[in-house]
């Protein structure tokens, strides 16, 4: 049986960071980040519309 | 600081709107959903948390998304200071909100695409009428950057007086 406990370093979390840094690391980190930078590009489009003629009202 | 229409810049403002209404949209998730209702976590339809062990690892992955959602919140905060000091920019709150409500529902939207459809990493609430709640989920991101974008607008044209020579829209009236 396995303990809950809040451990930094033991069986638990080891297994874990074994994991979590394993071979879909980055497909994960990416996964995660993608909806920001599609939000950040967005922001970007508006933060430049109307200097650049964009959509008018 | 009072509220200014002297600015034609919206852009800056509504950016930075949409940046803080993005942050606050995934506080509201990663915070209400994942932690205090536990209806999902990040990884759980991949890795469904039956264990202590995933149920670690999705926290580690939850830590991650909370981690961007601050960065977003913290950059939204410097692009709204700037904004601020620029005399271009009118100082409307009609402009920050409907920023905010359209970055929220932006955020609603495009992480209701992406993850529950797309890639169905994860969903609003797993089981029966998960369809259901993943539509609702997306639909209040439609409504959201519809009311948003609305409020930026009328905004806009408030700060933008028509120019001499062209019809104002109400001139027949």
């Amino acid at each position: 049986m396995m303990l809950s406990l809040a451990c930094p370093s033991c069986a638990t979390s080891e297994r874990v960071r074994c994991v979590v840094l394993g071979e879909d690391f980055w497909t994960n980190v990416g996964i995660s980040i993608l909806p920001f930078v599609v939000v950040l590009a967005v922001s970007y489009f508006v933060y430049g519309l109307e200097r650049d003629g964009g959509i008018h009202a | 600081m009072r509220e200014s229409t002297a600015g034609t810049h919206v852009g800056p403002l509504a950016s930075a709107g949409i940046l803080l209404g993005t942050g606050l949209g995934g506080f509201v998730d990663g915070v209400l959903l994942h932690q205090v209702l536990q209806w999902h976590n990040m990884l759980s339809s991949r890795l469904p948390p039956t264990n202590l062990i995933d149920m670690k690892i999705n926290m580690v992955w939850d830590g991650l998304f909370h981690v961007f959602t601050w960065l977003v919140t913290a950059l939204g905060l410097i692009l709204l200071f700037r904004a601020g000091r620029r005399p271009d920019v009118p100082w409307s709150a009609r402009v920050l909100l409907g920023g905010m409500i359209a970055g929220w529902g932006l955020f609603n939207f495009v992480e209701g695409l992406i993850d529950h459809q797309l890639l169905g990493i994860h969903h609003v609430h797993p089981g029966s009428g998960q369809l259901a709640w993943d539509l609702g989920f997306l639909a209040s991101g439609v409504l959201f950057m519809a009311v948003g974008f609305v409020m930026i607008r009328q905004a806009r044209r408030a700060s933008h007086p028509p120019r001499p020579g062209t019809l104002h829209p109400h001139a027949a009236e």
